[in-house]
């Protein structure tokens, strides 16, 4: 004990003079003070909180010299962080904090003759972008209650498709189901009262707007089966997904393959549909099956899945056309391109050689693979060039082989008008995704490990990591994209003016 | 040979059957347009046959070439409590029907209306609070146990308002859990304003009905600490290296702390009364020891825990038929945090719980076709029913069972005079070491075995929570209506039933 106290007395004897921080929470979009706003500083070794009074105030008496993490949480407002240094005895007393507020949207689902529908799922949809392209997604979600209503809190201002999911109240049981002739059910409904996806139209919420009576009215349509047969190893159970052949996701359905192998998918709207069953049995035995129906105006029966055993790929790393004498931790995964699937991934062995097991026969990406010094040069399978890294897995199996290459080049320099990240596109990359660097707050951007090959590249004025990476968008840009010339081991240097936040706002409205 | 042709006549004689009925509101008794009506075959012979169709306007419905076997009915619809259960369970109300022979009977399927729970939770400001976890919750009965179980869980909205629907009529306790926002701690809290669910106003959820205003003001609480010392009883040295728990007394909100050497301190609790309990192992037998601490809004200090071996309550069942085979004890703590003890009954009748806790514990036996228990002693002084208290001094206990026990049997049926499958009777006697109950099969007979002499009340329930009819709490406001019986030894007797309206 007495020990702790000299040590604990030791560090009083050596602390700097205490500096301070007060200042006022407010709301970004109105100005008006925010309370109950729960403050934490947060430094390598010291932690504060503090929280808002009734006019918006804060204030902690003694803080420790530093460079701290400022991060802002409050009901109904986005979470904000900001970075602030404060030295030994300085006391900051006017430290300003906007909060955006959150919004919401609200309405009722009924029926066709205006009763409420409860038990709906409500999902507030928003347009992400990446590599993969476009993809609307949910950003908040709630269920209708017994009079119909929904309540979507908490979204950030912006776009929104609101979307009432189709609901499945009576597929909780499997078994051998015998419907009437004419089956109706709700389907997934768009505001305004759309079932097609790419009719809906958008609300914009402003920051902390509340979007009252946005209503859908749900309507029975006919709705079809898709039954058939897999025959699944004895003794093991499984499950069907039925998907919209490459389109939206979330809207599927998975149904239990019964024990004599049938299974029914129940309640699918007209058009193609994408069947699959993906499973693995235990560590060493996978499955793989897919088809496609086309469903019009009948059920589709006799539908027969057969299974395939997933294959197993061998691979070799080579470094420089040589196997390594000691690789570097490198784990590799392969991504399937199509979804739903799934992935495979493996660390390679010292000498480079590795194996990847249960892999369904499907077409996969390599993951962007990030090695300092290092690039991946080529892929074969099969003693065959993969030219646009799409690899498909034959049933069979394969044998696959990775070549990395130490020559990779570099290119940095400025961008004129700021920006957040840089994108360099090279025709000849083995990745869907271009390489992508950061820019300071200087303006300054750096590529280290480019492997030689012709880039274009384009400096973005956008936190959205994911639309950088969205190829109609960059494909719009192109006339004002710089070529490059990455030779090996090379040094390039680039000056880049940004496409800025308008400019990418202005295209994306193009793209809808 | 000829067994084998009347078979196959049978088959073809029922080959397909068109079965038919209407859905009904219970409360109403008017009949429900659009409910969606399954037919749900048995599951245990490979995958359940199911059929399903919709109601008319006129709450009509009708399957057309049913195979022939056993099925349960279910409707469901908006508004009324659903029938097809979570984990695939059928509600026990659903009726009953075997397709065989002759057309079978029309079938009525009574669908119950769902209540709702509303209202608000704010914190002490009366500003609203989001994102709280509400839930109706109601006492039902799982493995013999009381349990306290969540039946519908919502989120509160921006606004701080929730809205439960979908529940099944019945007794309700609202419960609001935010554990922490930011740095502030918050005690589950029971309506109308209590951290113990004994403090707790049960909601009457009538069929259809809304129970508004259920408003819950929840105020921060701050976190404190226990600590203590956990001592051998026999020594009163501490004892060192071992784990302490403090468990949130009807919850699973636990935290622990060690005592390396001669204290512990087991921080971040909110008030609440806790179990606090340490058991060391080894060295022989088990020594346990656990106290219940009301933590209020400070540090607990000086907390002492002793552990100690646990007594030993043996005994004798007399009186059973020679060769008994899985005679079984089981010691159930009344609290239901805390586990029981299991024993089996030697061949001479006799048993032995080691290193028993002290505690308030229930006896459970499972005894022989054809006995029942006449007295329960211990010692010398005889219990009132099967509850006993093992902190103070312990006896031997003597069961003595006996073989001239009663058999009751009857048909219970609806207020329409309809026969009644599935409702359950209950017969208890006060007082008694047990509570006899029965489910009706499906013609609505219902028969007990080895009841002992006694006066007893009998009651009928056709929608009750499942387990609810052998609780007392649940029968005693139909008390009034049970159906008196004065039962003698080896007698048999005959009464039919109206199962109750709830």
């Amino acid at each position: 004990m007495p020990i702790v106290h000299l040590f604990l007395g030791f560090l009083f004897l050596q602390a700097p003079k205490p500096a301070s921080i007060a200042g006022l929470a407010a709301n970004a979009a109105t100005g008006s003070p925010v309370r109950k706003a729960r403050l934490t500083l947060q430094s390598i070794d010291h932690n504060y909180a503090a929280v808002s009074d009734a006019s918006g105030r804060f204030a902690v008496a003694e803080v420790a010299p530093g460079t701290y993490n400022i991060r802002t949480e409050c009901d109904g407002f986005q979470v904000t962080a900001q970075s602030l240094k404060i030295a030994e005895d300085q006391h900051i007393t006017d430290l300003a904090i906007r909060l955006v507020p959150l919004g919401v949207i609200a309405g009722k689902v009924v029926d066709e003759n205006g009763e409420p529908l409860s038990q709906i799922s409500v999902e507030a949809q928003v347009d992400t972008f990446s590599a993969a392209g476009r993809k609307r997604l949910p950003s908040g979600i709630a269920t209708t209650d017994d009079r119909g209503e929904y309540r979507i809190f908490d979204l950030p201002p912006g776009r929104y498709f609101v979307m009432a999911a189709n609901p499945r109240s009576y597929s909780l049981l499997g078994g051998h189901v015998h419907a009437d002739a004419l089956e109706m059910a709700y389907v997934s409904t768009w505001f305004p009262n759309v079932t097609d996806a790419s009719q809906a139209s958008a609300q914009v919420l402003a920051p902390g707007a509340e979007l009252d009576g946005v209503d859908l009215h749900m309507h029975k349509q006919r709705v079809f089966h898709v039954r058939g047969h897999v025959q699944l190893p004895p003794g093991q159970r499984g499950a069907v997904d039925v998907v919209p052949c490459g389109g939206e996701s979330g809207i599927g359905i998975n149904t239990a393959i019964l024990k004599d192998g049938a299974f029914d998918a129940a309640g699918l709207i007209p058009g193609n549909w994408c069947l699959m069953v993906n499973q693995v049995m235990d560590n060493t035995h996978a499955f793989y099956a897919s088809q496609s129906v086309t469903i019009a105006e009948h059920d589709v029966n006799n539908v027969n899945l057969t299974l395939t055993p997933a294959a197993v790929i061998r691979g070799q790393i080579l470094v420089d056309g040589a196997a390594p004498a000691k690789l570097p931790h490198m784990p590799i995964r392969l991504d399937p391109v199509e979804q739903p699937g799934r992935g495979a991934g493996t660390a390679p062995s010292e000498d480079g050689s590795f194996v990847l097991e249960n892999v369904a026969p499907a077409q996969y990406r390599l993951m962007n693979l990030n090695l300092s010094g290092m690039y991946l040069k080529a892929i074969r399978l099969n003693g065959q060039d993969v030219a646009n890294g799409i690899i498909q897995v034959p049933q069979g199996g394969a044998q696959m082989t990775l070549l990395f290459s130490t020559d990779p080049g570099e290119a940095g320099g400025t961008v004129e008008g700021g920006g957040n990240f840089v994108s360099a596109e090279s025709a000849s990359s083995l990745t869907s995704m271009p390489a992508i660097s950061g820019v300071t707050p200087e303006g300054k951007f750096q590529f280290r490990n480019l492997p030689p090959g012709e880039y274009k590249m384009l400096a973005w004025e956008t936190n959205n990591f994911g639309l950088v990476q969205y190829a109609d968008l960059r494909k719009l840009f192109d006339s004002r994209a710089v070529p490059v010339t990455i030779h090996p081991k090379g040094r390039e240097s680039v000056q880049l003016k940004v496409v800025t936040a308008a400019e990418i706002e202005a295209a994306l409205a193009r793209l809808q | 040979m000829t067994r084998v042709l009347v078979l196959t006549l049978c088959a073809a004689a029922v080959h397909a059957q068109t079965v038919q009925g209407v859905a009904m509101n219970s409360a109403t008794h008017k009949s429900v347009a659009g409910a969606t009506v399954q037919l749900i075959g048995p599951a245990d012979e490979g995958d359940r046959e199911i059929y399903r169709t919709s109601t008319d306007a006129a709450g009509r419905f009708r399957f057309e070439r049913v195979a022939p076997g056993h099925y349960r009915a279910i409707a469901d619809a908006q508004g009324f409590t659903r029938m097809l259960l979570p984990q695939g369970d059928i509600a026990p109300r659903a009726p009953r029907i075997v397709v065989e022979g002759p057309a079978p009977p029309e079938l009525s399927i009574a669908m119950v209306p769902a209540s709702v729970i509303s209202g608000r939770v704010s914190d002490q400001d009366g500003e609203a609070l989001r994102l709280v976890s509400v839930e109706a919750l109601q006492y039902v009965y799982r493995g013999g146990k009381k349990v306290l179980e969540s039946v519908v869980s919502v989120r509160t909205n921006d606004r701080g308002e929730y809205r439960a629907f979908g529940l099944p009529p019945g007794r309700y306790y609202v419960r609001a859990t935010l554990r922490a926002r930011g740095n502030t701690a918050y005690s589950p809290l029971f309506f109308p304003a209590a951290r113990d669910i004994s403090q707790a106003t049960q909601l009457d959820a009538a069929p259809g009905a809304e129970l508004r205003s259920i408003d819950l003001v929840m105020r921060p609480d701050s976190l404190h600490s226990v600590s203590g010392r956990v001592v051998d009883a026999q020594t009163g040295q501490a004892v060192p290296e071992i784990y302490v728990i403090a468990r949130l007394n009807g919850d699973t909100f636990a935290n622990g702390a060690a005592q390396l050497a001669d204290s512990f301190t087991i921080a971040n609790l909110l008030p609440g009364k806790y179990v606090i309990s340490a058991q060391q192992f080894g060295g022989g037998a088990t020594k346990a020891g656990r106290i219940v601490i009301d933590l209020g809004n400070a540090d607990m200090t000086g907390i002492v825990l002793p552990l100690s071996a646990g007594l030993d309550l043996t005994g004798a069942v007399r009186g059973l038929p020679a060769g008994s085979k899985e005679v079984r004890l089981l010691l159930q703590p009344e609290n239901p945090a805390f586990d029981g003890y299991n024993e089996n009954v030697t061949d001479k009748g006799t048993f032995a719980f080691r290193n028993v806790r002290p505690d308030v514990y229930h006896l459970i036996w499972t005894l022989p076709k054809g006995v029942y228990v006449q007295s329960i002693k211990m010692g010398d002084r005889t219990l009132r029913d099967d509850r006993m208290d093992l902190n103070g001094a312990i006896a031997p206990l003597t069961i003595q069972v006996a073989n001239d026990g009663a058999r009751v049997q009857g048909t219970v049926r609806n207020a329409a005079g309809e026969p009644a499958p599935g409702a359950v009777v209950s017969m208890s006697a006060d007082p008694s070491y047990d509570v006899w109950s029965a489910t009706c099969d499906d013609t609505g007979h219902f028969e007990i075995r080895d009841l002992a002499p006694g006066e007893y009340k009998l009651l009928a329930f056709q929608d009750a929570p499942q387990g609810a009819p052998q609780d007392p709490d649940f029968r005693k406001p139909f008390e009034k209506s049970a159906i008196k019986l004065q039962v003698f030894p080896s007698t048999q007797q005959k009464v039919d039933l109206v199962a109750v309206q709830q």
